[in-house]
């Protein structure tokens, strides 16, 4: 009685009664729920098992499943982003530009992002282009090359893939304290590239001037542009997320003898204003802010590093807080560290080009497909950071602040079948859990015959050796 | 296995390896195939285990299977009745399975107060691929694979010794003593720590090691393979006592001709092979060379064999490089005997005339 008993306790004592770490499939790894940080923009949701695939809506669960290969140092996880709020699904665009992953704090450089299942809905461009007194200085050789950029025929196509309506750009410029539509008239949706192009030949080139309010123009993109009822009509019609693009070319001034000082708490107020835009809940909440400079930055260095960095004339400024920013500043280049700030409050990326190819290529970007989710292979250079618990950490570069985390633990004493890499790929492929039977079947097989080898072996030595039967010369067997 | 498929040469040493081995793999076989496929599916029921038990599944479980495969091996060669057969088998398995999990249930809590404060967080960790703080896993897993067969062949003489249950067909020969129980006992724990041990080493080479595997899925099988070959090897072995000896003739006119040298019941004999039409055991023409009483093969109560050369004419015994002559010596008090080996040559007669050989075969044969 005492001996079952003890062995039901042991056996007890072997159960886990959480959830978490749950089974990684066709491993003996585990892995935890994972955890994301507080405070993110955006929710890095990582599906650590296949029904949060499912749950997540997604088609092809066995693509999504965590997949792990100790021998190859190798680690798939499925990721989509979320609002943190509602938790709805944000589509992005990403890159392994935009993607850190580091394994166990070591930063991994090794790692692919490979997108699933493209966002069939619709895209709503707004181009908010700096028609300051800058931009046609030297002739409108600025202008021209954002005219040249916004026309070639890569970024016509980014804005508009097909025919069918779905992706609109609305084109505006901004000038003094004037955030008005190309034509000077108020924002419209264009949705073809035929009135896209005329509109950018007839209505750019047209010299305005003024001083460069770049942070309302920023402030009046992520609000209330996005509620006038054209724009809000598209965006409900097309179920479309907005993608801001802010093009520049100097600082954000607003009358003669200002300091970069003086930008400090004007920043400050625009970047507020854009967090809180994005904590709503409706299509409007969702855009992403791209800003782009045409130039070179005016001075070294950069944001400081860190999220929901308090902008300070140190952190903005550097040691040219209390320079005049027209002319001395401006002149020197463009006000990066804005862009870098406002980019990053927006969900986007900040970009400082110089040529029309630069500018089409960062139009083109930003016009790129997103996906609903997205797959993250990745692979440390041994097997032996696969031999204890290790926590995955994926975070967003410039996209949003926002980064999430979980635990793998592999198996300690036994692993599935290796996986395969065909020739030429990159990334292993895993091996069936039947292929266990080409190692057990003829390592059983061989055991048997093995067994059988010995009277073989002994019945043909005395068949040779001529014990088994008289010789030729016998003569026949008296048979008692 | 059939005794009958397990002549009397050196590969008896080895075939108790070999279903031993089999069923080890068997069990690292099952314990991935359970934790790969049957764990979501569980998990997905709330059935779980914790992680930290895997080890100790996989390590019962191999303990399990050899001390199973071990005992009903040793059943089947001695034509044991299915339900002792099974039932000491289940008995030593069970006690392995137990002993493994004790053994586990016992060095979990000690292992974190091993390596001090600065390593206690590394080792709780149930993911860390070690060797060194788990070798008493796998040898208090390997101990309680070979406790289990103890326990069940010392019950299984016990019953046949003391309460006269007959058990086995052919039981163990010799009574009960505090030697043989040392012996057995050292055998059976020794041989299974140390099968363990191997298997422990292979586990770690082709895990630890990158140019070799690098990972524990080969290394995996490799240890447990290794484990039930080393248990097959080292901790029980096919007994003489499920052989027989016979005197079987080469010589042409009687070719093929045998009789077995010990009694039906197994009891010390001897056998008396000459010309003589009556009384002798083996009855051979004088025409091939063989005096009245020629020799005389013998067994002991430890099944040991020897045969006598009882006459002066020429009795020579021949085997690989080696020939020793054993023709009476009338000077001699007694006759002249050697210990006897499977297939040795007896040659009887002037010239060798008469030619006899020595074989073990299976006592069932008897």
């Amino acid at each position: 009685m005492r001996l079952p008993a003890l062995a039901l306790g042991l056996l007890l004592a072997g159960c886990q009664t959480e959830p978490w770490p749950a089974p990684v499939e066709g491993s003996t790894y585990r892995i935890t729920d994972d955890r994301p940080a507080d405070g993110s923009e955006l929710r890095i949701d990582l599906l650590a098992d296949r029904s949060q695939c499912l749950d997540a809506g997604i088609a092809d669960p066995e693509a999504c499943v965590p997949r792990v290969d100790r021998a190859h140092g190798e680690v798939r996880l499925a990721f989509l982003l979320r609002d943190p709020v509602s938790g709805a699904p944000v589509h992005r665009a990403l890159d392994a530009e935009q993607i850190g992953v580091s394994h166990d704090g070591s930063v991994i450089d090794d790692f692919e992002i490979v997108p699933h299942d493209p966002v069939s809905g619709g895209q709503l461009f707004v181009l908010l282009i700096d028609s300051s007194g800058s931009m046609y200085e030297n002739d409108g050789e600025r202008i021209a090359k954002v005219q040249e950029a916004l026309l070639s025929p890569e970024v016509v196509k980014s804005f508009f893939p097909d025919d069918r309506g779905r992706t609109g750009v609305v084109l505006l410029r901004f000038f003094g304290d004037r955030r008005v539509g190309l034509d000077g008239g108020p924002p419209t949706v264009v949705t073809s590239a035929a009135e896209y192009r005329r509109a950018i030949r007839q209505h750019l080139p047209t010299r305005q001037g003024g001083y460069t309010l770049l942070y309302d123009a920023a402030e009046y993109a992520v609000t209330e542009l996005l509620t006038e009822p054209a724009i809000d009509e598209f965006l409900a019609l097309q179920a479309a997320e907005p993608t801001i693009v802010l093009l520049t070319d100097g600082f954000h001034n607003e009358a003669p003898g200002e300091t970069c000082a003086d930008n400090v708490p004007r920043l400050s107020d625009a970047l507020d204003v854009i967090r809180r835009a994005r904590q709503g809940t409706g299509a409007s909440s969702r855009f992403t802010l791209y800003t782009v400079g045409l130039g070179v930055p005016y001075r070294k260095g950069d944001k400081p590093d860190g999220f929901n960095q308090a902008v300070t004339p140190a952190g903005l400024c550097g040691p040219y807080a209390d320079y005049p920013i027209d002319p001395n500043l401006e002149d020197a280049g463009i006000d990066h560290v804005s862009l870098r700030w406002l980019a990053e409050a927006g969900g986007g990326i900040a970009f400082t080009r110089r040529d029309p190819r630069g500018l089409a290529e960062v139009f083109q970007r930003a016009a790129s497909t997103r996906y609903r989710w997205y797959e993250l292979r990745y692979r440390v250079p041994d097997s032996f950071h696969h031999r204890y618990a290790f926590d995955v950490r994926v975070s967003l570069r410039g996209l949003a602040r926002a980064w999430s985390e979980l635990t793998i633990l592999p198996g300690a004493w036994l692993d599935a079948p290796t996986g395969r890499r065909a020739p030429g790929e990159r990334w292993t492929s895993p091996s069936p859990l039947r292929e266990t039977f080409v190692l057990v079947v003829p390592v059983v097989g061989v055991l048997l015959v093995l067994g059988h080898l010995g009277p073989a072996w002994f019945n043909a030595r005395r068949a040779i050796f001529r014990r088994s039967r008289p010789t030729s010369d016998a003569p026949p067997r008296d048979g008692t | 296995m059939n005794i009958y498929l397990i002549p009397y040469t050196m590969a008896r040493h080895v075939v108790t390896a070999l279903p031993v081995g089999g069923a080890a793999l068997l069990a690292w076989w099952w314990t991935l195939w359970f934790i790969v496929a049957m764990g979501p599916v569980l998990h997905a029921r709330g059935l779980w285990w914790s992680q930290a038990a895997e080890g100790a599944w996989f390590l019962a479980n191999v303990a399990t299977a050899v001390a199973f495969a071990s005992v009903l091996f040793e059943g089947s060669l001695r034509r044991r009745a299915l339900r002792w057969r099974f039932g000491f088998a289940l008995l030593a398995a069970g006690i392995a399975f137990v002993g493994a999990w004790l053994a586990w249930a016992i060095w979990t809590p000690l292992l974190p107060l091993l390596g001090g404060q600065g390593m206690r967080e590394v080792l709780a960790d149930t993911s860390l691929v070690t060797l060194r703080y788990r070798l008493p896993l796998w040898i208090g897993a390997g101990l309680a694979s070979g406790v289990g067969p103890l326990c069940a062949r010392g019950l299984q003489r016990l019953l046949s010794e003391r309460w006269g249950v007959a058990v086995d067909p052919h039981p163990p020969v010799g009574g009960w003593t505090w030697s043989l129980a040392g012996r057995s006992t050292f055998q059976h724990a020794g041989g299974a720590a140390a099968g363990s041990l191997l298997g422990a080493a292979a586990w770690h080479a082709l895990g630890f090691y990158d140019w070799l595997q690098g990972d524990l899925y080969l290394a995996g099988a490799a240890g447990a393979l290794v484990w039930g070959l080393g248990h097959g090897l080292l901790v029980w072995g096919i007994p003489d006592e499920l052989y027989a000896g016979w005197v079987r003739v080469l010589s042409p006119e009687r070719h093929g001709l045998r009789i077995p040298i010990p009694r039906a019941d197994g009891s010390p004999a001897e056998r008396f092979v000459g010309h003589f039409p009556r009384g002798l055991d083996l009855w051979l023409p004088a025409a091939r060379g063989v005096a009245e009483l020629h020799a005389s093969f013998v067994v002991d109560e430890h099944h040991r064999y020897a045969v006598r050369g009882l006459s002066v004419e020429p009795t020579v015994v021949r085997r690989f490089l080696e020939t020793i002559d054993l023709r009476y010596d009338p000077q001699r008090p007694a006759p002249l005997e050697t210990s006897l080996r499977m297939e040795d040559q007896i040659l009887l007669g002037p010239e060798g005339e008469t030619r006899l050989e020595f074989l073990l075969l299976p006592k069932e044969e008897h």
